[in-house]
């Protein structure tokens, strides 16, 4: 497993896609935070800043997982993969802990604006961890949708735009078509599918309360989805003798 | 040995081959993580597992809420009033607080209600008739003869201190008060006199009294409806009592009332002649001047910012922090009627002075009175009327910056519980007056550049590193 994780985090930083990737995201952080935090009010809150990161993550996680397995297929390396000693657990948890690695140190950036505030006002480390923890794990499951599509499809676009579409489809479904259920007589059907919401789980990190079971949520649903990864890896594996 | 694994493989090969087993295995794997989570959910309900990482541990119980529902004697419901689709960052910490409270105590029981679709449940716990706003909190005790109402209002503690906003979510202070005020014999109302330019700079005194069980409100005189379970408090009035109000608060006082009245060094006394006559008939008064402390362990920072001496006498009593009083007069009982007994509270150092003549404040000068002065006393009249009579009224106020660093809050609770009659003084240790996250420049230039570099240092870092990774990489192929 860690071979394939070195692998990866090399393919990450000798290319220009994970620069690429970092470049992005700090630049978005870094305009999220200038006129969400400063000019917008919202104050030294790191978990302003994260929870309106959610949508541009999304847009720029596909850089981390498009081609993680599809480019594999589409090169013909997976034939060397799949017969190699390697387990497919060890194939899937090295790509996917790769680019879960990237998004930690992304996070580490991001932890470059509280300190650039500190001087002008109250940061509390507590709320800043809880806020950087609860990102992390929410967009755990981001990338794992990534990884699942990468073992999908042939083609790293196509991979691409499929995890966009289903990140988008959940966001949109738990930001838009939920408080619409909340509001008609189908309030108690809200009540349920508000517990499989990722941002209402995250909402409960904003007051650097970090719930186990919202941590369990979040690691079941990667959990899970990097097993339906597995799954179909296996059954190429398995298919190709 | 080798046929067998070769067996095994086999079988598992076939199997894999089989789509059934794969849905199969990822619907068990589904099916099992479901069940954990939802126990998970259900264990987070009876024992929170949660961990509290907030500085000011909004969340987190204090010791007076723990103590409160620990002593719980029957049930209590929190009804929680928030529309369908309704979510704020209030509600959010309403619930959380309330989760841990349920957890606490058996005898807590918590509910969500949309006071639109179910108007019936919530009728007869807004008695006070007043529009119900969503995260308005209703604590009933189990048969609802006891209902305390927490508007969403009240969960904020904000105030304003050198220009800047302080906001703080206080629940579990709003929660607490309500708790004890539920299982009291009898609810104290602390009613704050509107209506003589009185201070109204009392976010935190009203917090910390409705934190202690009070029902507080500010009032004009005409519209107190004064009880004898009441506790008027008078904050540095502006201007005097009427000839009517003056009786008024005569005939409170003489059926059983109960007074708090402070004033401060720069409140126009002159100006306040009825006030002087409403003391008097008690044999009280207030002396004009700043109070100034020479004794260097007896004041903070400057010579008018003083720090009692206090006594033994009741309302003092487990005060073990310092006080500041900063520009205060000094209160005296020159000629006491028959009926009434006072006990001093606070005084300053036998070395202190009050400033009278107009000279530097901090040079003791020919005409200035020196020698102790008295800054807090109590008085109580056999009819059982008390008075609690303090020299300084911004040691209560927000504004003076001095709630943070001192005793100040707990003793002017300690004042409030002995007047209304409570043998245990009320501490309000639990309060916590944090500065929130407001980001504060000191001009647009600082701004500016603050904003300018949070956009451009990282990704010019991240791009910098990444040209200079590459163009390593590319050199060394070459």
């Amino acid at each position: 497993m860690t071979a394939v994780w070195k692998r990866e985090m090399g393919q990450y930083f000798k290319t220009p896609a994970g620069y690429l990737f970092l470049g992005i995201f700090t630049l978005l952080c870094g305009l999220m935070f200038a006129f969400y935090n400063i000019r917008g009010g919202a104050g030294a809150s790191v978990y302003v800043l994260l929870s309106g990161m959610r949508l541009p993550f999304m847009l720029i996680a596909p850089l981390l997982t498009m081609r993680l397995l599809a480019e594999e297929r589409r090169s013909h390396t997976d034939q060397l993969l799949l017969t190699s000693p390697l387990s497919v657990a060890q194939i899937v948890l090295g790509k996917a802990l790769a680019a879960y690695t990237m998004l930690l140190a992304a996070l580490v950036l991001t932890l470059f604006f509280p300190l650039l505030i500190s001087p002008y006002a109250s940061v509390s480390p507590g709320t800043t961890a809880a806020a950087e923890i609860g990102f992390f794990l929410m967009n755990l499951c981001t990338l794992s949708v990534g990884v699942l599509m990468s073992a999908l499809c042939v083609s790293q676009v196509s991979a691409g735009v499929l995890t966009l579409g289903v990140n988008m489809l959940m966001y949109l479904l738990e930001g838009y078509v939920l408080p619409q259920l909340g509001a008609s007589y189908l309030a108690g059907l809200y009540g349920v599918l508000k517990r499989f919401s990722l941002s209402a789980r995250y909402a409960t990190f904003q007051n650097g309360v970090v719930g186990l079971a919202e941590v369990v949520y979040f690691l079941s649903f990667s959990g899970f989805l990097l097993l339906l990864t597995g799954l179909c890896v296996s059954r190429r594996r398995w298919a190709k003798g | 040995m080798g046929e067998g694994v070769s067996a095994v493989k086999k079988n598992v090969r076939k199997r894999w081959q089989s789509r059934g087993f794969a849905w199969a295995l990822a619907l068990i794997t589904l099916c099992g993580l479901a069940a954990l989570n939802l126990g998970l959910e259900a264990l987070d309900d009876a024992a929170y597992l949660r961990l509290d990482l907030s500085p000011d541990q909004v969340t987190a119980l204090s010791d007076r809420s723990a103590a409160a529902l620990d002593g719980l004697t029957g049930d209590v419901t929190f009804t929680v009033a928030r529309r369908a689709g309704a979510q704020s960052e209030l509600g959010d910490l309403v619930d959380e607080l309330l989760a841990r409270y349920a957890a606490r105590s058996a005898h807590v029981r918590v509910r969500v209600v949309d006071p639109d679709a179910r108007p019936y449940v919530i009728a007869p716990l807004n008695l006070s008739g007043e529009a119900v706003t969503d995260d308005t909190v209703f604590i009933a005790n189990a048969d609802g003869s006891r209902v305390r109402r927490v508007g969403s209002d009240q969960l904020i503690y904000q105030r304003q201190l050198d220009g800047e906003t302080y906001r703080l979510f206080c629940g579990d202070a709003r929660f607490a008060g309500a708790l004890e005020a539920l299982e009291a014999e009898a609810v104290h109302r602390a009613v704050f006199l509107t209506g003589h330019g009185e201070t109204e700079d009392v976010a935190t005194l009203t917090l910390a009294l409705a934190s202690a069980g009070y029902d507080t409100a500010s009032l004009p005189l005409s519209g107190a409806a004064l009880t004898a379970e009441d506790t008027l408090l008078i904050l540095a009035p502006e201007t005097d009592l009427t000839a009517a109000e003056t009786t008024s608060l005569a005939a409170f006082l003489d059926g059983g009332g109960r007074l708090l009245i402070a004033y401060g060094a720069d409140t126009p006394q002159a100006r306040l002649p009825n006030f002087a006559t409403l003391l008097e008939l008690y044999g009280l008064s207030f002396e004009t001047g700043t109070t100034v402390e020479t004794v260097a362990d007896r004041y903070i920072d400057s010579p008018n910012r003083l720090v009692p001496v206090t006594s033994d006498a009741e309302p003092c009593e487990g005060i073990v922090q310092r006080l500041i009083f900063p520009d205060a007069c000094a209160v005296a009982a020159p000629s006491l009627r028959g009926d009434v007994s006072t006990e001093t509270l606070l005084t300053t150092s036998a070395k202190a002075y009050r400033k009278l003549a107009s000279g530097d404040l901090y040079v003791f000068e020919a005409g200035d009175a020196s020698g102790r002065q008295t800054l807090a006393l109590s008085a109580q009249t056999r009819a059982g009327a008390r008075i609690v009579q303090l020299a300084c009224a911004a040691a209560f106020t927000d504004g003076a910056g001095v709630l943070d660093a001192s005793a100040n809050l707990e003793f002017a609770v300690a004042c409030v519980s002995w007047l209304a009659g409570e043998e245990t003084a009320a501490g309000s240790a639990d309060l916590k007056v944090l500065p929130n996250n407001l980001i504060v420049f000191a001009d647009e230039a600082v701004e500016n550049r603050v904003m300018a570099w949070s956009v451009a240092a990282l990704p010019a870092a991240v791009a910098l590193c990444g040209m200079a990774v590459l163009l390593i990489r590319r050199r060394r192929a070459c």
